[in-house]
């Protein structure tokens, strides 16, 4: 029989809270026995936990007394530790990101899929049926069906979020590669940007040994520790080249459809074929968001080849930082790190300037799922032991492979600089996650957790495009209108045919406003006037590969001139 | 929406026939009038906002370190700019639009402008300082204007987004307002203008209830000597001018950011 990997673990001083996919246990410290379970809970509210999914999001407060949890279907649900027992349900306006309490429990944060945060009060007043059509007025920005306080939003998919220890700041990173400081409670002030991530951000955190500094990652292959007051990088450490080897779980990217996301015409589209065109554009990207909901596929070892129909391509490691803790060790203060999808956990020193051969890691030969740090200096990682290295995913499984089952959990320490198993510590609690608590659940159940998706939905696809098909845009002024590509790519399209109307127009009004530029310049050089204008011809040159652009493109009229 | 194409089409047969040879045609560029600001576009945009070189854009200014102070979000064909480029010389005023033909002719235009402008004087800084982005105002603003960077801030006839269900497009909400008001310094101008009585009221509403923001009228921003940016907001535009020539009424709403507290 399978069984549930732990998703996540909370270890208090008492107590322990164990996420088993849409399953939350209560687990006695020292002794790892099971306190309560919701597989225990009775017929009908086992029913109402199974519909929720699996959980995707949850915290504790410092205390242990509660947890938030957050599953796939849109409520918030707060649970009181002791017993196991609900406490309320509320509606969110979208699937939670997510959730945090402040140090009091007294707040409790979400942070949701369109990029927005919602605060809550500790005590839920359901909302009285009828008020809800008054958050549908036509002036209402924000669907908000339990009456929480919007702190802020971003424009992007909220990823990660954290109060600062003082909790007078709130610091998110979105999909976009923002990093955005605003003050907490007023999140609409914005104290400062952190830009320089280059691909979505996924985690964040404050090391515990210095509050002026946020450890940054996602889908660079740099981990990036800022001055978060003001902005600036401090120190990059380059974890790539130690993560990847790692990365067993792959990606299968759906292939991009070009210049689809641009609302662009084509050259002839007549106005009512423009619309159908539209609508079936959108179709189209429908099917590929399904398929990229299950698109996250183990590897297979080299048996990639039948993988690929035509809108997929071959998988690939895709680098996601999931999670940054601080760590205390023999050997001095350590900044712990897991990746989604891979098998190993890493560490550094926290000191200026870490360079790749300091940074140490620890195989599983399992993808690492979660892991937290117990006491300051210990660290329960959580494993994906139902995770099959040479398999594919929807072989059948039999009891016979049970024995191929990984660990579930495993307790480790820093020692004189490296990872090393601490088989004594919590050895109860360790051996209980390992086998007794471990939870039944069916090869179906197991899929749906589909623990592996970031690795799918968080990277964009257009990246490629900039990057291997069009030299030119390298040159483009930044941000400059990159119109050039789409002509060009609809020449290549089309086999350099014919050039439309409209983009014949646009040819000869550049080249005569190239003439007239040229003319000015030598008019101005005949004179021989300042330094000034002669930089101003230069940069006209300068703006070259739009020039050689359009003398190649005037080729192509002649070509079809003639 | 049907409407709004035709008439940009009608717009570009009666404004190219007057205009000098040496400008762009809108019949050129022409692109459906609405772009979702949700999606991952192509975009190419700089990582910050120091990471800009400016002086690509503004080549005249090269050297003297300024960077933009006014920034026209959704600046369509670029009338706003255009109209206060001679007013305000010396000051740099960026143009962001998503859609990518427009902003190409904006492109062209500016570019057209720059050599046509005064063909005598070849040392005419003419339309030197305005220049044009293809952007995601909405997603990206932080990437091109750091903190308390910009003086006015433009929103001038944008997508009005009718169905309820897409008022979270809108380019004003209270979460945009944030970030609106991390880029203005405080005494900046955010200048609003539509000829949609139900957006009017939507941005006056949401403006007016955030923090940061506080209502400023007509008299006093032409009493501080704006007044010829309000002229420009009512009337430069091509959709201002299709307001006027279908008599239609506009909504004017300024804001003044404020400091926090």
């Amino acid at each position: 029989m399978t069984k549930y990997p732990h998703t996540r673990i909370f270890v208090g001083s008492s107590t322990t809270l164990d996420i088993a996919g849409p399953h939350i246990q209560v687990l006695d410290t020292s002794s790892g026995e099971v306190l309560h379970s919701s597989h225990g809970f009775s017929e009908s509210d086992v029913a109402l936990v199974l519909k929720s999914g699996p959980i995707r999001c949850a915290a504790v407060s410092q205390d242990f007394s509660y947890l938030l949890t957050s599953g796939e279907d849109k409520l918030l649900k707060l649970w009181a530790v002791d017993g196991l027992k609900l406490l309320s349900e509320r509606e969110l306006p979208k699937k939670a990101t997510n959730v945090a309490f402040t140090a009091d429990a007294q707040t409790l944060l979400v942070s949701d899929k369109f990029g927005d945060i919602f605060s809550y009060p500790f005590n839920h007043t359901p909302p009285v049926k009828g008020t809800q059509e008054k958050s549908k007025d036509a002036l209402s920005s924000h669907e908000n069906p339990s009456g929480g306080q919007l702190i802020l939003g971003h424009a992007s998919p909220l990823n990660a979020f954290l109060l600062s220890a003082d909790e007078k700041f709130i610091i998110t990173a979105d999909r976009d590669e923002h990093i955005r400081v605003s003050w907490f409670p007023k999140g609409y002030n914005i104290e400062m940007y952190c830009l320089g991530h280059l691909k979505f951000v996924s985690a964040l955190h404050i090391p515990s040994f210095d509050h002026s500094s946020l450890i940054s990652g996602g889908g660079d292959p740099v981990l990036k520790i800022w001055n978060w007051m003001n902005g600036v990088v401090k120190h990059e450490v380059p974890v790539l080249e130690v993560v990847e080897p790692f990365i067993a779980v792959r990606a299968t990217k759906r292939k991009r459809d070009q210049a689809e996301d641009d609302g662009d015409e084509t050259p002839k589209a007549l106005k009512g074929k423009g619309k159908r065109k539209q609508g079936r554009k959108e179709k189209q990207r429908e099917v590929h968001a399904t398929e990229g909901d299950h698109a996250a596929i183990l590897d297979t070892d080299g048996k990639d080849e039948n993988l690929g129909d035509s809108n997929e391509e071959k998988p690939e490691k895709v680098l996601v930082i999931r999670k940054v803790a601080s760590v205390n060790s023999d050997s001095g203060a350590h900044i712990v790190f897991s990746a989604v999808g891979t098998t190993a956990l890493f560490a550094f020193p926290f000191k200026n300037d870490v360079s790749a051969s300091e940074i140490q890691c620890i195989d599983f030969a399992r993808p690492v799922l979660d892991f937290t740090i117990v006491d300051v200096q210990s660290i329960l990682v959580s494993l994906d032991g139902e995770w099959l290295p040479e398999g594919v995913e929807d072989s059948p499984r039999c009891e016979s492979m049970d024995s191929l089952n990984g660990p579930m959990a495993k307790l480790l320490k820093i020692a004189g600089g490296k990872f090393v198993e601490d088989s004594e510590t919590l050895k109860p609690l360790v051996n209980s996650l390992n086998s007794g608590s471990l939870l039944p659940a069916t090869s179906e159940d197991l899929k749906r957790l589909d623990l592996y998706s970031d690795l799918v939905t968080l990277p964009k696809y257009v990246d490629d495009d900039t990057e291997t098909n069009d030299v030119t845009r390298q040159d483009m002024p930044i941000g400059a209108p990159d119109l050039s590509s789409s002509e060009m790519a609809k020449s290549r399209g089309k086999g350099k045919t014919e050039l439309s109307k409209k983009e014949l127009g646009r040819l000869k009004l550049k080249q005569a406003v190239m003439a007239k530029a040229n003319e000015k310049v030598r008019k101005a050089d005949d004179s021989d006037v300042d330094e000034e204008l002669k930089t101003k011809k230069s940069r006209s040159e300068a703006s070259g590969p739009e020039a050689d652009h359009m003398n190649e493109d005037e080729a192509d009229v002649n070509m079809v001139g003639s | 929406m049907g409407k709004r194409k035709r008439t940009t089409a009608a717009t570009a047969t009666t404004t190219t026939s007057s205009d000098l040879p040496l400008l762009p045609q809108k019949k050129h560029y022409r692109q459906r009038a609405h772009a979702n600001p949700f999606s991952d576009h192509s975009l190419q945009y700089p990582i910050a906002p120091h990471a800009i070189d400016w002086s690509v854009h503004y080549p005249a200014f090269s050297g003297t370190g300024k960077a933009p102070e006014f920034a026209d979000v959704g600046c369509g064909f670029g009338g706003l700019l255009i109209a206060l480029a001679p007013i305000f010389p010396d000051t740099l005023m960026l143009g962001m639009e998503i859609r990518v033909q427009v902003s190409q002719y904006v492109q062209d235009r500016i570019a057209a402008l720059r050599v046509t402008g005064q063909a005598d004087d070849p040392d005419s800084t003419s339309y030197q300082n305005v220049s044009i982005v293809r952007a995601n105002a909405m997603k990206f603003l932080p990437n091109y204007f750091s903190k308390n960077s910009l003086s006015a801030l433009f929103f001038l006839f944008p997508d009005p987004h009718f169905k309820s269900r897409k008022h979270k497009a809108r380019i004003i909400s209270p979460t945009l307002l944030a970030e609106y008001a991390y880029v203005l310094r405080p005494g900046g101008i955010v200048y609003t203008i539509t000829d949609v009585k139900d957006l009017h009221d939507w941005m006056r509403v949401h403006l007016s209830a955030f923090p940061l923001f506080e209502p400023v009228d007509e008299e006093t921003l032409r009493s501080e000597g704006k007044g010829p940016i309000i002229d420009a907001v009512y009337t430069s535009t091509e959709e201002g001018k299709k307001v006027e020539r279908n008599g239609g009424e506009k909504w004017l709403a300024c804001f003044r950011r404020i400091e926090c507290h």
